[in-house]
């Protein structure tokens, strides 16, 4: 930047600076008063569209709303007011999609709306989700949205979430933050059994170990799929469903598919093991030693030997593991 | 490549100067905070003295509010993140008697419990597990613990745990690593690793360092050098921080310095800030590297400092 760009911008950034500074200091100044009226709502809306970050801000607005508009507005403004609240919301958080505070006001505004139409929150969030599917304000923000509904219908929605999540992970098997909301609707969906395809432990669990299957062999670097694969191996919720037996041709079959997965593997990278197979096969040949008394120790004593080569991020883990 | 100790002290130093930028007028709402990021950041650096106690303690003051909390600067609301903020530089200077009333302070933070042990962050309930690790650790600070605070809270933290031995924000939510630090936080604070499953843990903490050293906060999410502090307090709170590889990781945080300003961004090449400044040096404070004023994993305090604080149970109290 040159002096001429530089000291514009200084001048602008003084001029920016005095109005900002000026306004804030006669908002908090009204709040100190308690001042709550239309003219001071106006006053933070151009406060918070500067810095939605301004917490303070946020509640004095919460509190501007709730002693002058709710006692004062018949319920039809009532009603349009806090639609115009969330319209303000999502204006903000379309800029800044991480910031707390914008989230939190949105859950107050909905929780204290006079109709609050959680359904449509579900569609907007959705939307957000299928822009941003990682994003952790957003998946939280879901699970609260559902949770009121099901209050307000008397009945759960873990199937059609449940759905939702297989629609996300079909568009993208690393998305670990669907993978996880999995792992908490299947124990709601196994005890409720919403429809035969959950009566049976076993045969869902098949199921489930193919849908993963072929994510793992879409990516097999990707961790998602592998951090899902060892709770399905080990939650009490599937072992203490089924017998040992079908348990122990479970991790036999699996420990099949991820050696030959591994020889694929091998034969594309010059004979390296893949190690997410490697760490994978440990996890279930400790299992079936526990379970089946199997002679696997030697393979374990391998894959960790070959691990402390092949990832030596984590070369220390795998030491602790051999000295166990 | 080293470590830019003096540049980092000088531009912790600069930071209260820069009322020229309209960035600074915008983050009033974080000066708090920031000032015990930036004194934090001074103790590892071995540079206290850079601030001027006097200033600090009367700035955290003048941000206690008639209820008892305190808000990240004068007339700003109260909220438990600042009020921890507050009595953490008050106890790095050793000042937690400047305080007019601790009764008044512990009436606030116990009143922001709810019944299933959580915490809101303020009285318009915004839940949150690390708002529990702040509530705590600021009762901890005070030495004003009891038991009805440490259960409910013990009973919240753990139902915030899942499957992949990771925990999240609340009940049903994602494991993120800053979540697991302020869950195992407040598990070792109550006295109760017990309950975690210290080698899954462990083995997600560390499948969180990637190729080039950084280390993230999920699966599948970009490298980010405050997870240097997220993830290795948590792994050095369960005895597990040399399940990740140091050098890499230290490569990763000096590579993400400004040589010309100092400071530390998030990754390399970007803006940097004070709040990636502390956790970088923690970090490497933590894997002991540079020289570093030694940091206590639990508290995020220089250990000088966190060995004041009472340790719980209280043995007048049994």
């Amino acid at each position: 930047m040159d002096d001429l760009s530089k000291r514009q911008r200084r001048l602008r950034d003084e001029q920016k600076i005095q109005n900002y500074r000026a306004l804030s200091s006669k908002v908090l100044e009204n709040k100190v008063n308690r001042l709550y009226n239309d003219f001071v709502f106006k006053q933070t809306t151009a406060l918070l569209a500067e810095n939605p970050e301004f917490y303070t801000i946020w509640n004095y607005r919460r509190d501007i709303i709730t002693n002058h508009y709710v006692p004062s507005l018949p319920q039809k403004e009532l009603i349009s007011l806090f639609e115009e609240e969330l319209k303000f919301i999502m204006f903000k958080l379309k800029d800044y999609p991480k910031v707390y505070w914008i989230w939190n006001h949105r859950r107050w505004t909905l929780e204290n709306h006079p109709v609050a139409n959680w359904e449509f929150e579900l569609k907007i969030v959705s939307k957000l989700l299928s822009q941003d599917s990682r994003n952790y304000h957003g998946w939280h923000y879901r699970r609260s949205i559902i949770k009121e509904i099901e209050k307000s219908i008397g009945k759960s929605l873990a199937l059609q979430e449940f759905h939702y999540t297989t629609e996300m992970i079909n568009s993208n098997f690393s998305n670990f933050s669907a993978w996880h909301n999995r792992s908490k609707l299947i124990p709601v969906l196994l005890k409720s059994k919403p429809t035969t395809e959950f009566d049976d432990v076993l045969s869902f669990l098949k199921k489930e170990l193919y849908l993963l299957k072929n994510a793992i062999y879409t990516d097999p670097e990707d961790q998602s799929a592998w951090i899902y694969l060892r709770w399905l191996l080990t939650d009490d919720i599937f072992v203490t469903s089924i017998s040992k037996g079908d348990y122990i041709e479970i991790l036999s079959e699996e420990r099949a598919n991820i050696k030959e997965l591994n020889e694929l593997e091998k034969d594309d990278n010059n004979g390296l093991d893949n190690n997410w197979c490697l760490k994978t096969l440990v996890t279930i040949e400790n299992l079936l030693i526990r379970f089946d008394d199997k002679n696997y120790q030697e393979d374990v004593i391998n894959s960790l030997k070959k691990l402390i080569e092949a990832d030596p991020l984590r070369k220390n883990m795998y030491i602790d593991r051999l000295e166990l | 490549m080293s470590l830019y100790k003096e540049k980092h002290i000088q531009y912790i130093k600069s930071l209260d100067t820069k009322h020229q930028d309209y960035s600074y007028w915008l983050t009033e709402h974080l000066r708090l905070n920031g000032t015990y990021w930036g004194l934090t950041a001074l103790c590892i650096l071995n540079a206290k003295d850079t601030f001027v106690k006097e200033d600090v303690i009367k700035f955290v003051l003048s941000c206690h509010n008639e209820d008892g909390g305190f808000g990240a600067f004068p007339q700003h609301d109260s909220h438990i993140l600042s009020t921890l903020s507050a009595l953490q530089i008050l106890l790095i200077y050793d000042s937690i008697d400047e305080l007019p009333s601790i009764d008044k302070i512990v009436e606030f933070i116990t009143n922001l419990q709810l019944p299933n042990g959580a915490f809101q962050g303020d009285r318009f309930g915004e839940i949150d597990s690390r708002f529990v690790y702040t509530a705590i650790q600021s009762l901890a600070i005070l030495g004003k613990l009891n038991e009805k605070v440490v259960k409910g809270a013990i009973q919240f933290t753990t139902s915030c745990q899942n499957f992949d031995g990771g925990y999240g924000l609340g009940p049903g939510a994602e494991s993120h690593s800053a979540q697991v630090f302020t869950c195992l936080g407040t598990l070792a604070i109550t006295n109760r690793l017990d309950l975690v499953d210290q080698e899954l843990t462990g083995w997600w903490l560390s499948e969180r360092q990637l190729e080039n050293g950084g280390l993230n906060g999920r699966a599948g999410k970009l490298p980010d050098v405050c997870y240097s502090w997220w993830v290795l307090s948590s792994l050095a709170i369960i005895g597990k921080l040399h399940w990740i590889n140091f050098d890499k990781l230290r490569e990763f945080i000096l590579s993400s310095q400004d040589e010309i300003t100092g400071g530390i961004s998030d990754r390399p090449d970007n803006q940097v800030d004070v709040f990636h400044t502390i956790f970088g040096l923690a970090g490497l404070s933590l894997m002991g590297f540079e020289n570093l004023a030694p940091v206590d994993p639990i508290y995020c305090l220089p250990v000088d400092v966190s060995c004041k604080i009472k340790r719980w149970p209280y043995s007048d109290t049994i």
